[in-house]
């Protein structure tokens, strides 16, 4: 069993036993891997799920509200005042008044300012102190993290193996409902300067199955998008389709408009979708179904998103794989552990009361899909996923892929922060599990795509020219941890993949899940971009965190496919 | 379990997920003790532990290959040079993976270390597993609860699964994890859900970090998937194919990726991908030495019948019954336990043919829970079947007939077994460990009893103690025999220079430089000829190399003759 030693030291005296560098498998690579990162950090960010069998309270916004149409009667901001629409008022402002910890207006909380500052004092002093302990100590937390995520990630694809507590409605019982015990639906659809769409949408709201008189459709314009609107008036849609110009304003999000159609909604029920969505078409049916015999404490029913694009090219296949994942797999595993569910950028189902009583969507965040469904489970709400699922396109194109996912890294980076002004009480909304689902997921993921690189460069580092100070940053204990994360944790993540594969039936998707780690290189770019705006252009990353700069949405534009098509594959 | 409403007025069923508002039955305490599967362990253990105290305390005896993944486990702990790749590469790392959190407890029990007792204690452990892992794959085939206690003693009682258990090789862990695999892959084909699947595929990893025979369990094994898979899934061609090599990947890549793990460590730390076969302490060069020194027993297919024989004489009779129900009533229960068993008892017997390995009798261990299983089909219906009832004279004859069958067919393997392990031409390596039980069948140099043996360990072991030496004083190679045994016997573990130190080569080149003061050194022929001491020194046992003197000889039964030289200091 000898082992020649690799390293070429000598020692002349007898070694010392306590010596604490690293044994034999430092030779291996020292390296952790995210593997997390980016796998399950796709669209939304998660809301809380079911939380086991307690009583839940529901808990009230702090002011009763009638619905956004109320008008504003606190002032709140010398800026609101004026000539301004009321209702634009409360779109814009509506959540930043009434909850004001929870809104993303202000990036940061004094609190947060002061501990971010000290924090990097701290750490500051430490580095010129002793830099050597401060970084190992550094990587030891990492290292701890990364254990902590991949374990919850395991424990969870666990759960979705076991069972997958979706809300399932057979198309019997969806079309059972008579017309007229139908709720009104309103169906909001905002259309950013895509004035080609207008024609498709328009067929494809047709082909909902829904009776039209209980269907309120708002078709949510700005007001200085000409051109959209003129195709719009061309196409003379019907009755139950009211287009909603919303009067110029910052920030020009899209959850601003959406709270502006909000505020004149006529259903009982509300749900958004994307120009470009194709929904199955018993879908509202199914939601009505289900929220009928569904407590109220379920404000909300997330059905599952997919591509009709999957296999266009390796970036589609990679989304696909994970968007398959993360909808089938993780979010209902979510709802099994009483965590917080991050939202689909559209598809959810509300109640319209709890989405108005929960304050709407937050203008001033990124994600504010994600957003909105950490504040419904703060709120006592809950998410459950709906077996459904609405057809999207997936971003096909490597430039606009990151630009969308860096996008996404500040967006959960935002609605971190935000969430995260009141750790206790944060902890007391949320549960145990459902805040330790909340940091593994919505904090954890866009900084461990940025630690990745780090680390996959400390590896490779390692491999061409052994340095001696990475055996200095993963001593004994760390050192195997470390290896763990990255050869079983690395592993586990694919194979979590391949898993979700199987499970959802999509063999096709096989090599694109083998080849998963190449995708988190790509999420892992997405966060170095997230941060490096972030640190050399904050004004800038304030204004795209709020999105003030683009008003597109996430897709670029691509002639969409018709419902039906050959496109969707045999699902 | 879901809670499902019938939508109303009609047909169509909605599923609001498992448990929705049906709180779980509280958990009797002490329901967890009365579980079937909790008795027949702690039973099972109970005998384990009391054969192995008898072995080790009572008898001395000790098998070889345990102390030596037992010293392995010591070494990475507590040498001198405590590190992770002290666990060495010849071997498959979870035995003494499995061993070292039980030696941590030496502190409380010497005789763990002491008398290698910790590694004994493991393998109960697993064996115990494993007969519960009978027990409820004979409950999976519906077996009658006195079928399931017949066949479950037939296995936990059968003298190699006693021997087995007891005595601290790495054959328990391999079988439990065999078990595993086989009974999770049998559900699956039952079934076709993920989650037996993904276990047996993680099983299997396990299977293989315990025995590298695990590699022809995973192929046939894998073959079995794909080929099911390709039969069963409806579609077409194309979509079967892809989704048997989706299966077959979820079911080999834990495998795969402990395959190349492992491979990766040894290449990198020892330099070579499969040290357990081309090391000089590897199969081949053992295989070698004994075919040299004359010490191989009998070979030949004849052999290899006889073996199998001795282990479940009435094989042919159950692989007989079993083969008449699998094809005429297409019960494919077996298949399972088939592909796993069946090809790493087929594995064995091919290699010992082509003289690759030993054909130890304990290689086709692996035939007493195949032959189990294949009684328990033999016996008993597959799902879906008329069972006879019992209670009516035809019921009660059935009954009986039963009850001898199973009694015939796995008791008679007990005596047989017994009178084979009992046999130096058969079990060669249990005569020799049991020859206290069969002095009668003692001959030859090599059976010294292994009380003489412990003794001769305890002497030499003794003697260096005594010197009260300091750190790294007497440079030893711990893969010939008996010194594992010695470094495991001393009271002061950390004297000793072993082959596992990263520095062993350096400072066995130059003991004069690093102040060791004394080396270990066999004599010379067979097993000391691969010694390192020797190879660095060839004329160091018989004249001490020019630079020591001789301090003591050791030739006590049991251990090669060793000769203690000191170390001359330099003028």
């Amino acid at each position: 069993m000898a082992a020649p030693s690799s390293s070429s030291w000598r020692r002349k005296t007898p070694p010392n036993p306590a010596d604490p560098l690293p044994g034999g498998l430092d030779t291996l690579d020292l390296a952790l891997s995210a593997i997390l990162a980016g796998l399950l950090l796709p669209p939304t960010n998660a809301a809380p799920g079911r939380p086991p069998a307690r009583t839940v309270h529901r808990r009230q916004a702090p002011k009763p509200t009638a619905g956004l149409t109320a008008p504003l009667t606190k002032a709140g901001d010398a800026r609101t005042l004026g000539s301004r629409d009321p209702r634009l008022e409360e779109s814009v402002n509506g959540l930043r008044s009434r909850l004001p910890h929870l809104s993303a207006a202000t990036s940061l909380s004094r609190g947060q300012r002061r501990g971010l500052l000290t924090i990097a004092g701290l750490l500051l002093t430490a580095m010129v102190a002793d830099p050597a302990t401060t970084v190992l100590v550094l990587v030891t937390v990492a290292v701890a993290v990364y254990l902590l995520a991949i374990g919850y990630r395991l424990l969870l694809m666990r759960h979705a193996l076991a069972a997958a507590p979706m809300v399932r409605v057979d198309d019997a019982a969806a079309r059972s409902i008579p017309a007229d015990e139908l709720p009104v639906y309103t169906v909001i659809v905002p259309v950013y300067r895509e004035p080609e769409v207008v024609v498709p949408l328009l067929a494809a709201i047709q082909q909902l199955e829904y009776p039209s008189e209980r269907l309120d459709v708002k078709l949510v314009v700005e007001d200085d998008d000409d051109q959209t609107l003129a195709v719009l008036a061309g196409a003379r849609p019907g009755p139950h389709i009211e287009v909603v110009r919303v009067p110029p304003a910052s920030p020009r999000t899209k959850p601003k408009a959406c709270n502006y159609a909000l505020a004149a909604a006529r259903g009982d029920l509300v749900t958004i979708y994307d120009a470009e969505d194709r929904p199955e078409p018993l879908q509202l049916r199914r939601a009505a179904a289900a929220l009928a015999r569904l407590g109220p404490e379920v404000a909300c029913l997330q059905a599952k998103l997919a591509f009709y694009n999957p296999m266009q090219n390796r970036i589609t296949r990679w989304f696909a794989v994970e968007y398959g994942a993360w909808f089938s797999q993780f979010l209902p595993a979510l709802v099994t552990v009483g965590a917080p569910i991050p939202l689909g950028g559209t598809s959810n189902h509300f109640r319209r009361e709890s989405l108005a009583a929960a304050g709407g969507w937050d203008p001033y965040n990124v994600t504010e899909d994600a957003d909105l469904g950490i504040r419904l489970h703060r709120l006592g709400y809950r998410v459950e996923i709906l077996d459904s699922t609405t057809f999207e396109e997936a971003n096909s194109d490597f430039v606009n892929w990151i630009k969308q996912r860096s996008r996404w890294h500040k967006g959960y980076l935002q609605t971190w922060m935000v969430h995260m002004r009141r750790p206790r009480q944060l902890w007391r909304e949320l549960g145990g599990s459902g805040f330790l689902g909340f940091n593994l997921f919505v904090g954890a993921s866009p900084c461990l795509a940025v630690l990745n690189p780090v680390f996959w460069g400390l590896t490779l580092l390692w491999f061409v020219g052994k340095p001696a100070f990475i055996k200095a940053l993963f001593p004994g204990p760390v050192l195997y941890a470390g290896l763990l994360c990255f050869v079983v944790g690395n592993f586990s993540m694919v194979y979590l993949n391949l898993i979700s594969v199987r499970a959802n039936r999509r063999p096709e998707l096989l090599g694109a899940a083998l080849l998963t780690p190449v995708y988190w290189l790509m999420m892992s770019l997405a966060g170095v971009k997230a941060l490096v705006q972030l640190l050399l252009m904050p004004s800038y990353w304030e204004k795209t965190a709020h999105g003030l700069d683009s008003v597109a949405t996430s897709h670029p534009i691509v002639e969409p496919q018709p419902l039906g098509s050959a496109a969707l594959g045999g699902l | 379990m879901a809670v499902q409403e019938a939508a109303p007025a009609s047909s169509g069923v909605i599923d609001l997920g498992p448990g929705r508002r049906t709180s779980a039955p509280p958990q009797e305490p002490g329901r967890f003790l009365r579980r079937p599967g909790t008795l027949i362990f702690l039973a099972a253990f109970g005998l384990y532990v009391v054969v192995a105290a008898l072995l080790v305390f009572r008898y001395s005896s000790f098998a070889n290959d345990a102390q030596a993944r037992t010293a392995n486990a010591y070494y990475v702990m507590f040498s001198r040079d405590p590190h992770l790749a002290a666990i060495g590469f010849v071997w498959n790392p979870l035995p003494s993976l499995a061993v070292m959190p039980v030696l941590a407890l030496k502190v409380l029990w010497p005789a763990l270390a002491r008398r290698a007792f910790a590694g004994n204690l493991v393998s109960a452990v697993f064996m115990a597993g494993a007969v519960v892992e009978v027990a409820a794959i004979l409950r999976d085939l519906r077996a009658r609860p006195w079928l399931v206690a017949v066949l479950t003693a037939g296995f936990a009682l059968h003298p190699m699964i006693v021997l087995y258990g007891a005595n601290g090789m790495s054959e328990a862990i391999f079988l439990f994890t065999l078990l595993v695999c086989a009974r999770q892959l049998a559900l699956w084909l039952g079934s076709g859900e993920l989650r037996p699947l993904v276990i047996a595929a993680i099983a299997l990893a396990f299977a293989y970090l315990a025995r590298n025979e695990a590699a022809a369990a995973a192929g046939a094994a894998t073959l079995l998937v794909a080929t099911v898979t390709l039969v069963r899934t409806p579609g077409d061609r194309r979509y079967r194919t892809m989704t048997a090599v989706v299966d077959a990947t979820v079911f080999a890549a834990p495998f795969a990726v402990a395959f190349v793990g492992w491979a990766a460590a040894s290449w990198i730390i020892v330099g070579h991908p499969f040290e357990q076969f081309s090391s000089v302490y590897g199969t081949a060069s053992q295989l070698r030495v004994i075919n040299a020194t004359g010490g191989a027993g009998p070979s030949g297919p004849g052999h290899v019948v006889r073996q199998l024989v001795a282990l479940v004489p009435l094989l042919p009779v159950i692989a007989g019954m079993a083969a008449l129900r699998t094809v005429r009533r297409r019960d494919h229960r077996s298949l399972a336990h088939l592909a796993v068993f069946g090809a790493v008892v087929a594995f064995a017997a091919v290699a010992a043919l082509a003289g690759q390995t030993l054909g130890s009798f304990r290689y086709y261990i692996a035939l007493v829970p195949l032959a189990v299983v294949l009684t328990g089909v033999a016996l008993t219906s597959p799902a879906g079947e008329r069972r006879p009832r019992a209670g009516r004279p035809a019921g009660r004859l059935r009954l009986s007939l039963g009850l001898t069958a199973a009694i015939v067919l796995m008791g008679t393997a007990i005596p047989t077994s017994a009178v084979a392990m009992a046999n130096p031409g058969i079990g060669q390596e249990e005569a020799v460990d049991l020859n206290f039980l069969f002095r009668s069948a003692r001959s030859g140099p090599d059976n010294v009893s292994g009380a003489e043996r412990y003794r001769s360990v305890s002497t030499m072991s003794g003697y260096i103690d005594a010197k009260r030496l300091p750190v790294g004083s007497v440079i030893l190679d711990t893969a010939t025999p008996c010194v594992p045994f010695i470094v495991l016997r001393s009271l002061r573990p950390r004297q000793f220079v072993i082959t596992n130190d990263r520095d062993f080569a350096a400072i066995l080149a130059d003991p004069v430089t690093f102040a060791a003061r004394y080396l270990l050194v066999p004599a010379k022929g067979g097993y000391g000829d691969l010694d390192a001491l020797n190879r660095a020194y060839p004329s160091l046992f018989a004249d001490g190399a020019g630079f020591t003197s001789l301090e003591h000889e050791f030739d006590g039964p049991g251990c090669p003759h060793f000769r203690l030289y000191r170390v001359a200091p330099h003028e």
